[in-house]
């Protein structure tokens, strides 16, 4: 089920979660406040690094995402 | 010791229905209770005392003139602050939906159980949006667990978990996105099911991630589960979510449970990192019910990380413009996960998305050799107030971020589970999770019956 992963071995560092939290939350229209940059930060890392082994899953193209719309 | 509240929930509505006793009494019990103890159990927001007192008097009215009052006649029943109660306000756990309007009709869940005679008594504390899993609420106050007050009743749905465990209602209704039915009802050892996705209405609650939100009942015996269930399901047009298949009765063929069930412990991922007593505690019903031992569900670990990825993504978005306008207004516990959800990079969520139909393949053939599979509900028992950490075989770990190893992974695709209470004498309850294939209920059913006769799981009244 698991290929070779791009980023095998690498974790995200909190300098690099800190710059992309910067940026994306001005693209999303939040402004965070200091007392709340370095829990987003820390939760955001937490999340990525986690999920680490689901980047590296060998997925298919029958494997479509779950929800399904029905009109 | 009430009587009313010792009695299971077929015989009050039989007994109303015969005039042997009013709802009046039952629901006066009931509101007795929950002001005896909830002054320390603190597990209602709200108590409904005048509306269900009107109620239960209409119900006696309603027998006096030989009309049906209904199957749950009278019986006292509790909800979750996310659920839509007409003329209240649904706070979902949050300080700010405080000013929000009253809802204007109650949640399809409430209103089936209304039309069944049920009293709605009053509503329950939650985690703030249903997202944690100790109903340590800022807002409202940490609801203690009532078979130890120094021990948490578990969450998000923990409210109504501890009413029920403390005999103030036979019916909590809970949701479950994570283990959010599963991890209370193990905590405060009542038996909790979160159904099929789709099988019961979500319209009128406040959702938390669409695609894995599923409401459920709790109850301190499997006839009270299975008549509330029964009763729960059906299409809604109102959720986009909820299937279009006919109810399926569970409650006539609970003790039909032939011989032939085959049934499975979950190896793996689902016998690490728990407590010995937790793992014993499956142990000793997997033994009991002659269960294969060791059966894997390849990709659990990561279907666990998958689920938290979209539970973060649709949160934070669900929640963007408080997030934005109001960020002080979150509870301190939830914010900076919404905030980081809103934040997460597209890829992510799509692939915990993928994964999910995956991984519902992988579960779908173990569901080939296998009727009903077995796990733990939780790593511990209840958490002491203020408990930090786990040390689990001598490792020390975050205890929040842990309580819901088990139930993370099958809520994710979506299986049914009733988790039932294992207590021995003198300790904790300790939950184990019966899970069957997509909308076979009845087999969960049928195994929790079959436990709870044999006398290894109970969930008597805690005070």
């Amino acid at each position: 089920m698991m290929k070779q992963p791009l980023n095998a071995g690498r974790t995200f560092e909190r300098d690099e979660i800190a710059a992309y939290v910067d940026a994306s939350a001005a693209l999303v229209g939040l402004a965070l406040a200091d007392e709340h940059r370095e829990g987003v930060i820390s939760n955001l890392r937490v999340i990525l690094n986690q999920a680490a082994d689901l980047m590296t899953l060998d997925l298919g193209w029958e494997d479509e995402a779950a929800p399904v719309f029905e009109p | 010791m009430s009587e009313f509240a010792a009695m299971p929930a077929a015989q009050i509505a039989a007994a109303v229905k015969q005039r042997r006793f009013g709802a009046v009494d039952v629901v006066r019990d009931a509101l007795g209770r929950i002001d005896r103890l909830d002054a320390t159990i603190n597990s209602c927001t709200e108590i409904f005392d005048e509306t269900a007192l009107a109620a239960a008097a209409a119900l006696d009215e309603a027998a006096a003139q030989g009309r049906d009052p209904g199957p749950l006649a009278g019986v006292p029943v509790v909800v979750k602050n996310l659920f839509d109660v007409a003329g209240a306000v649904t706070l979902a756990g949050a300080r700010l939906l405080n000013d929000a309007p009253p809802a204007q009709a109650d949640s399809t869940a409430v209103q089936r159980l209304r039309d069944a005679g049920a009293i709605i008594v009053a509503a329950t504390n939650m985690d703030e949006f249903a997202y944690g899993f100790t109903t340590e609420n800022d807002f409202f106050g940490p609801t203690l667990n009532p078979r130890d007050t120094n021990r948490l009743a578990g969450g998000s749905s923990g409210g109504s978990a501890a009413a029920v465990a403390a005999g103030m209602a036979h019916i909590g209704m809970g949701s479950d996105t994570n283990g959010s039915i599963r991890v209370p009802s193990s905590f405060s050892g009542v038996f909790g099911l979160k159904p099929t996705f789709g099988r019961v209405s979500r319209a009128g609650t406040i959702p938390f991630v669409a695609s894995l939100d599923h409401v459920g009942p709790m109850a301190r015996s499997v006839d009270d589960l299975a008549l509330a269930y029964d009763l729960l399901q059906g299409p809604d047009p109102r959720d986009p979510a909820c299937s279009k298949r006919a109810p399926e009765p569970v409650r006539e063929k609970l003790h039909h449970l032939d011989g032939g069930m085959r049934i499975g412990v979950l190896g793996g991922w689902f016998s690490r990192d728990g407590e010995p007593a937790v793992l014993e505690a499956v142990d000793v019903v997997g033994q009991f019910l002659k269960a294969d031992r060791g059966v894997e569900l390849d990709g659990a670990g990561i279907a666990r990380f998958a689920a938290f990825v979209i539970t973060a993504a649709e949160g934070g978005n669900l929640h963007l413009d408080n997030l934005r306008e109001r960020p002080q207004a979150f509870d301190p516990a939830t914010r900076d996960r919404l905030l980081a959800g809103a934040l997460l990079p597209a890829n992510f969520v799509i692939q915990a998305q993928r994964f999910r139909r995956r991984f519902g393949s992988i579960v779908r053939e173990v569901f080939e050799h296998y009727d009903v599979l077995l796990a733990p509900a939780t790593p511990c028992a209840a958490l002491a107030r203020g408990q930090q950490t786990l040390n689990i075989g001598g490792v020390e770990m975050l205890a929040r971020a842990h309580i819901g190893i088990y139930t993370q992974p099958l809520s994710y695709i979506g299986l049914p589970i009733i988790t039932v209470p294992v207590s021995g004498a003198g300790t904790l309850p300790i939950g184990v999770q019966i899970v069957g294939a997509p909308w076979m209920e009845h087999k969960i059913f049928q195994v929790a019956a079959k436990l709870e006769a044999a006398g290894l799981v109970s969930a008597p009244i805690a005070a």
